[in-house]
């Protein structure tokens, strides 16, 4: 009888497990299914639907944490679409989702570790900075530029030695991050190499150190007037886009003498700066150029408002 | 004499080709070659602080497939060298004699049908049906008793073209030696999936949608391996070597019908009597078919037509057998018919190679999917000398290729070209499509069935008129050419078309000559979206362009876009992102090297020189205008140069 008794609260005690189990399941299940549905439509497949995927995301995104286990599934599409949708909604989820996305980096699927990393970025939690700095050496070169990307989001200064290194990276992209990052990061050490970075070789290099050397602010003043002796070309032109860019008062009497130079474009790109600064010496020596100024770029640099 | 003539069509054919070979023209100028041209754009360059040398591109922004064509990825590393691949081929073009246009010169293009990734064996030097002896050879022991009352140019003919198909056959056959059947089976069944489209697309849900395009995926990443073993350029060989034979034979022919000589037909069958049909033959082929001088009527997929004249109707469909097959059609005169039973008609290669000779007459094509010198997985070669015809198709026609070469020469009259998707000149993976159209004030009409789900509610997909297109990320694209040398002509399509292309692919339009009307909406006139290259050329004639955007040199997502009009008094008329407009990291140039033009448009923060910035720095937007007194609203203006808000934005005209 007591084995008898012992069975039925076994047994019964297994249903109660297992039915919780179950509805568990079940309830795993429903989220799955909710977030799959909501997903699909939040990618916009169709313009017919397309007034639905906004809602679709911020749902997704109002889900929060109860999202992120079957978000992270979705990792790996190829499909570009898919992809932008992912970065924003877990993007905007945050929290939650960093310590899955951090235990994706090394994931030897590309797309699942180069998504995760721009994710990262934009959530910007610093927590994620050493793992970043760790894929920094990777042989997949989108994945470094990606990782010197969020490293700039972040803004976390403690990676600025690892992304300076990053100017010497062989590939192009992987400069271009860097120079953005080091501007982002706010940290003057960033300044020469960003000045070589002028002289890259690749455009995106040249233009996203000028942009970074302004985002640094004064101290980027000084190294610009040693580039205002170099001969006409990128770095010329865009020393002389920093210093305008950057107001300089200090830089109106060197930027007046450039004025004076043979090359069209360096006259044209130093009235632009002197326009930007709006020192009345500079409008003034603008103003007297314009009297023998007979190149049509000059000219047209001259006449448009600032 | 038919052997004489073979032997200096060999050698015309071998001079031709070594003549053209790939390496030199890729040595040829880098850049285009006016230098005026070359001096302004380093001149709008050093606008916005670069330089000739900043024009290039990566060929690894991601992981390169294995069907990257060589010469898309040397042209990515220098963008403007598309100006010199299209002076190649006009050059070939303006070169090559009357036959070679014809026969030989699709064939050598098909060169640039190398590969990243997978075999490509096509042999410029080598034409194995080049021996053929006339007087005993398989057709002339196995049927010789059976037309043995028919003329000799006949029985020439067929022993030419009955040779040459299986020459043919063979090499496509050998194309596929690596693999199994049952993968042979499943490109077969599946490949053409996921190039057709389904009109009732806008009624699906999006969990409907969704699951298609993840079947289509699967599917299509299934296939990849297979695909990897065959030997795209063993494929266009088995076409070259049924164009020959069809060469040869067709000089006789046509001496023999000059005088109309009376045939007595071989045929029994009332019917056949009916039809006009001189002989019907059974061969180890598929059947033979040689019709009079009436009016003819053909049904059925015979491997041969022979037409000798008069008004015909065709109604062909399909060859229904699996193993690899070719077929010829000659129609030697008469306004003809051709009307499609099924998918895979008229100078359509399918596993095999189609060609379609129709020597003169007014003609009317109305055909349906994979037509019109189609091939896929074959070589389809459709030239029509003489006429004003109209041709109809669906989709993968009038010039269409991939893994494969499918080619469509009209020489003479005006003519009507009307498909809905991927045709007239379009290149798909693996492929080159070629539309050639020599003389004729002509209609070229693209879209208007497979809505563009994705984007639109009113608007549809025409990816044609000198259109490439690969599959995003996992195939890269192939090559598509639309060349047009005379005529005022009028080209119409919707969204992507008119000389571009998307994903690692080649896509361009060439108008010689004439006073011409382009009219697009979206992703057209030059434009490269997404990783690749698109031009819209057009070198004499004042002509008019109307889009409403991403369009009229315009690149978007790390591709080259570039309208170049080299002469006459020109319209430009556009809404946004054109007109020398770079997005998302890409180069657009619109460049008009002389005339009185006008240029106009709905937006002017992003047209006349517009490059915005993606992933922290500059997409290149540039307008040039090089001589003539010319009207702008928007950005530009007469001898002015400028730049514009966009930063990357430049135009100068002097």
């Amino acid at each position: 009888m007591r084995k008898f008794v012992l069975l039925i609260i076994l047994i019964t005690l297994q249903v109660f497990i297992r039915s919780g189990y179950c509805q568990n399941m079940a309830g795993r299940d429903e989220i799955k299914e909710k977030v799959d549905s909501l997903y699909i439509i939040s990618n916009g497949v169709s313009e017919k639907y397309r007034d639905q995927a906004q809602p679709a995301e911020s749902t997704l995104v109002a889900m929060g944490e109860e999202a992120v286990p079957y978000l992270m599934d979705k990792l790996t599409t190829q499909d570009a679409r898919e992809k932008w949708t992912l970065i924003r909604i877990l993007g905007k989820i945050g929290k939650p989702a960093v310590a899955p996305l951090i235990g994706r980096l090394e994931s030897p699927n590309k797309d699942e570790a180069e998504i995760s990393v721009r994710i990262l970025g934009d959530i910007k939690d610093t927590s994620a900075v050493r793992p970043l700095i760790g894929l920094l050496t990777k042989d997949n070169y989108n994945l470094r530029s990606n990782v010197c990307e969020s490293l700039g989001k972040i803004g976390d200064k403690s990676a600025f030695e690892d992304l300076s290194a990053r100017m010497q990276d062989s590939i192009e992209a992987v400069r271009k991050s860097a120079s953005v990052a080091l501007g982002r990061i706010k940290d003057d050490r960033a300044i020469p190499y960003l000045v070589k970075g002028l002289s890259d070789s690749h455009y995106s290099v040249r233009m996203t150190s000028a942009n970074s050397l302004v985002e640094l602010g004064e101290p980027s003043v000084k190294p610009m007037f040693l580039l205002l002796t170099s001969s006409p070309g990128e770095p010329l032109y865009l020393a002389i886009e920093v210093l305008g860019r950057l107001k300089s008062k200090s830089a109106v009497i060197p930027l007046i003498n450039q004025l004076k130079d043979e090359d069209w474009a360096t006259r044209a790109f130093t009235v632009e700066a002197l326009k930007e600064i709006g020192d009345p010496r500079g409008i003034r020596a603008i103003a007297e150029l314009k009297k023998r100024e007979t190149h049509p770029f000059v000219l047209s640099k001259i006449d448009k408002a600032k | 004499m038919i052997r004489t003539l073979k032997i200096i069509l060999a050698l015309s054919l071998l001079i031709g080709f070594n003549s053209l070979s790939f390496s030199q023209e890729l040595s040829d100028t880098l850049h285009p070659q006016n230098s005026q041209l070359e001096e302004t754009l380093s001149d709008a360059l050093k606008c916005i602080k670069m330089t000739p040398q900043d024009l290039i591109f990566r060929n690894d922004y991601v992981d390169m497939d294995s069907f990257r064509l060589e010469l898309i990825d040397g042209i990515m590393r220098h963008p403007l060298d598309i100006v010199s691949f299209n002076s190649n081929l006009r050059s070939n073009w303006g070169k090559a004699s009357p036959e070679d246009r014809r026969y030989s010169l699709p064939f050598t293009w098909a060169k640039y049908l190398k590969i990243r990734g997978i075999k490509s064996s096509f042999d410029e030097s080598k034409l194995a049906c080049q021996d053929i002896d006339l007087k005993n050879n398989q057709f002339t022991r196995e049927y010789g008793k059976s037309v043995k009352t028919l003329s000799e140019p006949l029985r020439n003919a067929l022993s030419c073209l009955y040779i040459g198909i299986i020459t043919s056959n063979s090499k496509t056959e050998k194309a596929f030696n690596g693999l199994t059947v049952g993968e042979i089976s499943c490109l077969r069944d599946s490949f053409p999936i996921i190039l057709l489209e389904d009109i009732n697309d806008e009624f699906k849900t999006p969990e409907e949608l969704d699951a298609q395009s993840n079947y289509e995926e699967k599917l299509t990443k299934n296939m990849i391996p297979y695909l990897s073993k065959l030997d795209a350029g063993m494929i266009v060989e088995g076409g070259r070597e049924l164009a020959y034979s069809t060469q040869i034979c067709l000089p006789g022919m046509l001496e023999f019908i000059k005088t109309k000589p009376q045939i007595k037909p071989l045929v029994k069958d009332k019917k056949d009597k009916e039809n006009d049909l001189i002989l019907r033959l059974q061969t180890s082929i598929g059947e033979i078919i040689i019709g009079g001088y009436g009016k003819s009527r053909y049904s059925g997929s015979p491997a041969i037509i022979i037409d000798l004249g008069g008004d015909d109707e065709y109604y062909l469909s399909k060859n229904p057998a699996s193993e690899y097959h070719s077929s010829v059609i000659i129609d030697l005169g008469g306004n003809d018919i051709y009307n499609s039973a099924s998918d895979y008609t008229y100078g359509s290669g399918f596993f095999g190679s189609g060609i379609l000779i129709d020597v003169s007459g007014d003609d009317t094509y109305l055909t349906k999917n994979f037509s019109l010198g189609s091939g896929l997985f074959g070589t389809g070669l459709l030239i029509d000398e003489q006429g004003n015809d109209k041709y109809f198709g669906d989709t993968f026609t009038m010039g269409a290729g991939s893994f494969g070469m499918g080619g469509l020469i009209d020489m003479g009259g005006s003519d009507q070209y009307s498909a809905a998707l991927y045709a007239q000149g379009f290149g798909f993976v693996g492929g080159i499509g070629v539309l050639i159209d020599s003389s004729g004030n002509d209609s070229y009409f693209a879209g208007g069935k497979y809505k563009d789900i994705l984007r639109y509610k009113d608007h549809y997909i025409s990816l044609s008129q000198g259109f490439a297109y690969g599959l995003r990320p996992i195939m890269s694209g192939g090559i598509g050419i639309l060349y047009d040398l005379s005529g005022n002509d009028l080209y119409t399509s919707d969204i992507f078309g008119q000389g571009s292309s998307y994903w690692w692919s080649l896509g361009t339009l060439m108008d010689q000559e004439g006073n011409d009307k382009y009219v697009s909406y979206q992703y057209a006139q030059g434009a490269g979206t997404h990783m690749t290259l698109g031009v819209l050329e057009d070198s004499t004639g004042d002509d008019i362009y109307i889009s409403h955007g991403v369009s009229q040199g315009c690149g978007h997502d790390l591709a080259f876009g570039l309208l170049l009009d080299r002469s006459g008094n020109d319209n430009y008329i556009t809404y946004d992102l054109s007109q020398g407009a770079g997005s998302a990291n890409g180069f657009g140039i619109l460049a008009d090297e002389a005339g009185n033009d006008g240029y106009y448009v709905g937006r002017d923060n992003n047209t006349q020189g517009f490059g915005g910035p993606r992933r922290d720095y500059g997409s290149v937007g540039i307008l040039l205008d090089i001589s003539g007194k010319d009207r702008y609203n928007g950005n530009g203006k007469d001898s002015t140069w400028w730049t514009t808000p966009s930063k990357w934005g430049v135009g100068i005209d002097k």
